[in-house]
């Protein structure tokens, strides 16, 4: 008689895992943690920090849905390994706005039915954050271009681009 | 509408999204977003050749990373009965690869660890070899069709009656005669219940009757 699968599920090593402490800004709040050292920027803020919000898409920087900002700049978390960002800043889509008010990036992503599945809608917010930060006043070539490493394979992109445009309004108009 | 429909709502009326609000705080929980206690993350290999034939599977060095609690093969499922698994189609298909590539992405090996980040690193060696049989396309899992004796689309363990080569555009049915036409579609995989499969052009069935449905799977059954 075979053994079943399950019985051959080994037990989980003990302790012989070299790990790093690293210390970065998230949100706005220094976190700190041990990590492997192959751990993936992405796997540390789902798993480690419990911010879900930053999705996995693809695990090979074409969807952008894991996007975040490093020190301000918009960067796919799947393919940036947690320790270098050591002592940085990163901002996700939970330090968007607080509990109680919206970011207008997110208001016009609600206002212009920017999402359907919400998959893709934190990085893509991310991606806008970052080209509004730097551009105000951006056309919508110019935000097409800025989301272009940001896919979406539900709501289509033309609502997505006019909560961008709706948001850089608003935006301005404060 | 009139004012009173819109008022009361349903049919033809418009709803307010309720979940746009969890969304666009990143607050959606999505199944990927679920852990539970002492859940493990399963990592397949896929086949990087059609229709090879697996000469052996090494995967001591998959079994040396820290966090792996399982690799899996064909042939341990095979020890238990369970690499082939019946299908809806009345046909069967196989969990795991075990001697032979089915279809390209065929699943050789999982492996099973308890960490996600872990899950990026591919360290099983597949060791396999074409065998001199021709898929459709490379790419395309090669699927439906099945024992060519001239080495066409596939499958080695049933000996069945039609082949298919690239560029066909109409096969021969052996049993009755008839002549089916092929050309580009999407079709349910009747290997496959419940999966969509795009495939090239010349590997398609364009219409099928139901009688012929019935025949082909007639032959992809087991015998």
């Amino acid at each position: 008689m075979s053994s079943s699968l399950f019985e051959e599920i080994q037990t989980p090593p003990s302790g012989d895992i070299a790990v790093r402490r690293v210390t970065i800004n998230v949100n706005g709040e220094p976190r700190t943690a041990d990590i492997e050292p192959r751990l993936l920027l992405a796997d540390l803020l789902r798993q480690g920090l419990q911010l879900t919000g930053t999705h996995k898409g693809c695990d090979t920087t074409n969807c952008g849905a894991c996007t975040v900002l490093f020190d301000g700049r918009p960067i796919k978390s799947c393919t940036m390994l947690a320790a270098q960002a050591e002592g940085h800043d990163v901002q996700t889509v939970e330090g968007l706005g607080t509990a109680s008010e919206l970011d207008p990036i997110q208001e016009g992503f609600k206002q212009e039915h920017g999402l359907q599945c919400g998959f893709c809608t934190p990085g893509m917010m991310m991606s806008a954050k970052a080209l509004l930060e730097r551009n105000p006043n951006p056309t919508e070539d110019e935000i097409r271009w800025a989301l272009s490493g940001n896919l979406c394979r539900c709501t289509g992109y033309q609502n997505i681009v006019k909560a961008v445009l709706w948001a850089a309004e608003k935006m301005r108009s404060n | 509408m009139s004012l009173d429909e819109i008022k009361i709502g349903g049919m033809g009326a418009s709803r307010r999204r309720v979940e746009d609000n969890r969304f666009i705080r990143g607050k959606g929980n999505y199944v990927d977003d679920i852990v539970l206690p002492g859940m493990l993350h399963m990592e397949i290999l896929r086949s990087p050749v059609a229709h090879a034939r697996i000469k052996s599977i090494d995967t001591s060095a998959a079994w040396d990373m820290p966090g792996v609690r399982l690799v899996l093969t064909g042939e341990m499922m095979a020890a238990r009965n369970l690499a082939w698994m019946p299908t809806l189609s009345y046909d069967t298909a196989a969990v795991l690869a075990t001697d032979k590539v089915r279809e390209r992405p065929a699943k050789a090996a999982p492996g099973n660890v308890d960490s996600r980040g872990r899950c990026n690193e591919r360290k099983l060696s597949i060791y396999a070899t074409g065998g001199g049989i021709h898929p459709a396309r490379q790419g395309t899992p090669a699927l439906f069709l099945h024992d060519a004796p001239d080495g066409h689309l596939c499958r080695a363990d049933v000996s069945g009656a039609v082949g298919l080569s690239e560029g066909d555009r109409h096969i021969v049915d052996p049993v009755s005669g008839e002549s089916m036409s092929l050309g580009a579609r999407r079709l349910r995989r009747p290997v496959d219940s419940g999966s969509v499969a795009e495939v090239p052009e010349e590997a398609y069935l364009r219409t099928l009757p139901a009688r012929a449905c019935r025949r082909e799977r007639r032959h992809l059954a087991p015998p």
